[in-house]
C-alpha cells in the first residue's frame, strides 16, 4: 500500500501508480490495507453528471456523496472512491485508463476534499515571485511557462495543472503535483520548495497575431471571477467543496495581483511579454 | 404578479460571497456562478440581513440618486431573475 506526497499533502492510494514513483514516501504491508470496498458504497446520493475530457477522450464524469466520501465513476473506467477527508483514493485493479482518472479528477477532488484547488494554469518563478498562467488548452499557457523557465533566473513551477492553497492570509502554489503533459525526466516540482507563495495571476486572452502583447491590471471582482472560471473539476464538487471554493476565490482574490494577458499566438511575443513580467519583480 | 410586497426567502443551495462592491453567488445545485455588481450586490446585502423588498427600496431610495419608480421597476427586474436562476424562492407573494 503505497503513500504518496502530493501538492504538500500525503495520500494513501489502493495500488501503486507508476507515474508517481517520485513521489512515493512510504510504502505499507499489504495487511494494513485501507481500500474501501465497492459494495461498501450502495447508499449513495448523486451530485452531478457531466461531461469532460478524461484519459484522451470526452467522457461522462459522475459523482455521488455517500456516508464515508465520494464515489466517482467515469464512462470506460472503473469506480473510485476518495475518504471524507480527501487522503485515501481508493480503485480496484486500475488499467491505464482508470490511472489517468486518479492522476486527473480523483486527485482533483481529493485535494478539494482538503481545501487544495488545482488551477487549470502554468506556472514560473523569477526572483522569487510565482507566476501562474491560466487559459484554456490550446491557449498557450504551457508554451509561455516553457519559454519563461529557458530564460535566465526563472523556473518552471507547472505546465498545466497548479494546485493552490490559503495559508492565514497568503495564497501558495504548490509544485509537487505530476504535471501528465511532460515526461518523467522533465517534471518541475521536485526540487522546489513545497510551497512557494503565489504572487501574480495571469489570465490568457486570445487577441489577433498582428496585436501587440499587453498586460492590463485586473481589479478584485475580476480576480475572483478568473479564479471560479479555471479551477478544474468545479462541475464534479459538492455543494460543501462549491461553497468552500467560492469562499477560497473571493479571499484569494485579495492576496494575489491579477493581470489579463492579452496574448498574441506568435513566437516574437515572447520576449516582449518575458520583460513585461521581469519589470513586476 | 411580483411586487415590493413579496416576501423572498434565500434557499440552502445557495451560497455566496461579498468582495468590495460585487457580490458573487453560487446555486450548488446547478453548479453556476453569478456575480452582481454595485447597485444589485447592494440589493443582495439588505436582504441577507432579513429586510424585506420594501425595506431594500427605501435603503437604496436614501443611498442612490434614482427616481422611485424606476428603482422599483430594477428591483423587481433583478428579482425575477435571481428568482429563475433559483438563487431566491419568493414564499409571500
Amino acid at each position: 500500500m503505497p503513500r504518496y506526497r502530493l501538492a504538500a499533502q500525503d495520500f494513501h492510494f489502493a495500488h501503486p501508480i507508476a507515474e508517481l514513483e517520485s513521489f512515493e514516501t512510504a510504502r505499507e504491508a499489504d495487511g494494513e490495507s485501507v481500500l474501501f470496498t465497492m459494495d461498501s458504497l450502495d447508499e449513495k446520493t448523486p451530485i452531478a453528471r457531466a461531461e469532460g475530457w478524461v484519459g484522451g477522450a470526452q467522457r461522462i464524469v459522475e459523482t455521488y456523496d455517500t456516508p464515508r466520501g465520494i464515489l466517482l465513476k467515469v464512462e470506460g473506467g472503473g469506480a473510485f472512491f476518495i475518504n471524507r477527508g480527501g487522503e485515501i483514493i481508493g480503485a480496484q485493479n486500475p488499467n491505464q485508463l482508470d490511472r489517468e482518472i486518479i492522476l486527473g479528477p480523483a486527485l482533483v477532488l481529493a485535494l478539494a476534499q482538503r481545501g487544495v484547488w488545482s488551477l487549470h494554469a502554468s506556472a514560473a518563478t523569477y526572483k522569487e515571485n510565482c507566476f501562474a498562467f491560466l487559459g484554456e488548452s490550446g491557449q498557450g499557457k504551457s508554451t509561455l511557462a516553457a519559454y519563461l523557465s529557458q530564460s535566465a533566473g526563472w523556473r518552471l513551477v507547472a505546465d498545466d495543472i497548479l494546485p493552490i492553497e490559503m495559508e492565514s492570509k497568503t495564497v501558495n502554489a504548490l509544485p509537487h503535483f505530476p504535471q501528465l503533459k511532460l515526461p518523467p525526466n522533465a517534471q518541475p516540482g521536485a526540487d522546489l520548495p513545497e510551497r512557494i507563495p503565489l504572487k501574480y495571476v495571469c489570465a490568457l486572452a486570445d487577441v489577433e497575431a498582428n496585436h501587440a502583447p499587453e498586460l492590463q491590471i485586473l481589479p478584485t471582482a475580476q480576480a475572483v471571477q478568473v479564479l471560479l472560471g479555471h479551477t478544474a473539476g468545479t462541475r464534479m464538487f459538492n455543494a460543501a467543496a462549491l461553497a468552500k471554493h467560492l469562499e477560497f476565490s473571493t479571499q484569494a482574490a485579495k492576496q494575489i495581483s491579477a493581470r489579463r494577458l492579452n496574448y498574441p499566438h506568435r513566437r516574437d511575443a515572447l520576449p516582449l511579454i518575458k520583460d513585461f513580467l521581469e519589470t513586476l519583480c | 404578479m411580483l411586487t415590493l410586497d413579496a416576501i423572498l426567502r434565500i434557499p440552502a443551495h445557495v451560497s455566496f460571497s461579498v468582495v468590495g462592491e460585487d457580490a458573487f453567488l453560487l446555486n450548488a445545485q446547478t453548479h453556476k456562478y453569478y456575480g452582481l455588481e454595485k447597485v444589485g450586490a447592494r440589493l443582495w446585502q439588505i436582504l441577507i440581513e432579513g429586510k424585506s423588498l420594501s425595506e431594500a427600496h427605501q435603503t437604496l431610495l436614501s443611498e442612490y440618486n434614482v427616481a422611485a419608480d424606476e428603482l422599483e421597476r430594477d428591483i423587481l427586474d433583478l428579482v425575477k431573475r435571481l428568482q429563475e436562476q433559483e438563487l431566491v424562492e419568493v414564499i409571500e407573494a
